[in-house]
């Protein structure tokens, strides 16, 4: 296969009007109306309503002491949880509103998307690691002494879950890490 | 053939014959540029569509772009070459994990028109999904330089979209040519 005939075909192919007319009208009228919101929105309004959750946990840490008798240790380490993703989710929020897909040149456009992706990795793994950690503490209070079977059984789960999100991350990370190297070569 | 570009004060963006047309609305400048450009933004979207991201979708994406970036064209450089930048930076920054997004409504029998030239449309349309599954193998910089080399964008266009420069663009599509000439041979 020749890519100059492919690209000769590319060329000599062109789009029926009648078959983007319509999705074309719908899309407009939609935007027109503000009923459609693109995804850069959408990720940076899921990131609003993360920091507003975090900011929730330390609301919530005395519930914790008064209500299920946990330490104040361990509620203050829930509030101090919730007040780090909260502070990172803020960041990255404020980071994608930032981000301009449409001025900017595609290259300066993918360095901010592969930004984002290895943040919101680093967020979610930094989010699984303390939560569980903060989950064993909290479990191993409640359960106390009595049950050592449910303990073993909860510290197992937990342990094989950060365990599963490790791998994940790693994985991730390999492939921003490369798109992110690709990406600097090609601009040498 | 694409309307003139006239740029207005206030940092406007009309898209229309006449300055004096310049009253119109926004709204009806975008749904001008939409008409206009529609060809060009579905070939696009088509290009970069596949398994996880449907045509319909990167289509409304990019027409979401348009209209958010109106105001952010400033007339400094070609309508279209603002408009290939927008759709390209949608559609290689689009993601979507959701698979129930991944059908689109206009199948590719309906998409394209007869060729002008004698070839059969079946055919056409066979090399068109070879093209498209070549694509999908390059890198996201390498398919979009790849992008506006098929719709025979000029060096210097492709470096302003891009953000390489001239002769970055000239070798790095050389060795681009080169990996989907060997790609196509293994077919």
């Amino acid at each position: 296969m020749n890519i100059d005939k492919l690209k000769a075909n590319w060329l000599a192919l062109s789009v029926q009007e009648s078959a983007v007319e319509s999705n074309c009208k719908a899309v407009a009228d939609k935007i027109a109306a503000g009923k459609a919101t693109g995804m850069q929105r959408k990720l940076a309004a899921y990131y609003k309503r993360t920091v507003i959750c975090g900011l929730m946990l330390p609301a919530m840490a005395p519930f914790l002491v008064f209500s299920l008798d946990l330490s104040v240790f361990v509620a203050v380490l829930y509030g101090l949880f919730g007040i780090l993703m909260a502070i990172g989710n803020l960041w990255l929020y404020r980071y994608i509103v930032s981000c301009n897909f449409i001025t900017n040149t595609i290259a300066q456009s993918l360095r901010h998307s592969l930004n984002i992706g290895k943040w919101r990795a680093r967020l979610f793994i930094v989010g699984i690691v303390l939560g569980c950690a903060i989950l064993a503490v909290m479990f191993a209070e409640l359960i106390g002494k009595s049950s050592d079977s449910v303990l073993a059984g909860a510290v197992c789960g937990l342990v094989i879950g950060v365990a599963v999100a490790l791998v994940k991350y790693r994985r991730m990370r390999k492939v921003y890490r490369q798109m992110l190297a690709e990406l600097n070569a090609a601009m040498d | 053939m694409p309307p003139a570009v006239i740029f207005c004060s206030r940092r406007r963006l009309y898209s229309t014959m006449q300055a004096s047309e310049c009253a119109q609305s926004r709204e009806e400048c975008f749904r001008e540029i939409t008409d206009s450009y529609k060809e060009l933004v579905a070939k696009v979207c088509y290009l970069y569509s596949g398994p996880g991201a449907a045509f319909d979708d990167l289509f409304q994406e990019v027409l979401i772009n348009l209209w958010t970036g109106m105001d952010s064209f400033r007339g400094e450089a070609k309508m279209s070459t603002w408009i290939y930048r927008t759709a390209i930076n949608t559609c290689l920054t689009w993601h979507r994990r959701n698979g129930r997004h991944s059908r689109s409504t206009v199948p590719l029998e309906e998409m394209f028109a007869e060729p002008a030239d004698d070839g059969s449309l079946a055919v056409k349309l066979e090399e068109l999904r070879i093209l498209q599954g070549l694509i999908s193998k390059l890198l996201p910089l390498e398919k979009a330089m790849i992008t506006l080399w098929l719709d025979e964008r000029s060096y210097d266009e492709i470096a302003a979209i891009t953000g390489l420069s001239r002769a970055n663009v000239a070798v790095k599509l050389h060795r681009v040519k080169d990996k989907l000439a060997k790609m196509a041979k293994e077919l």
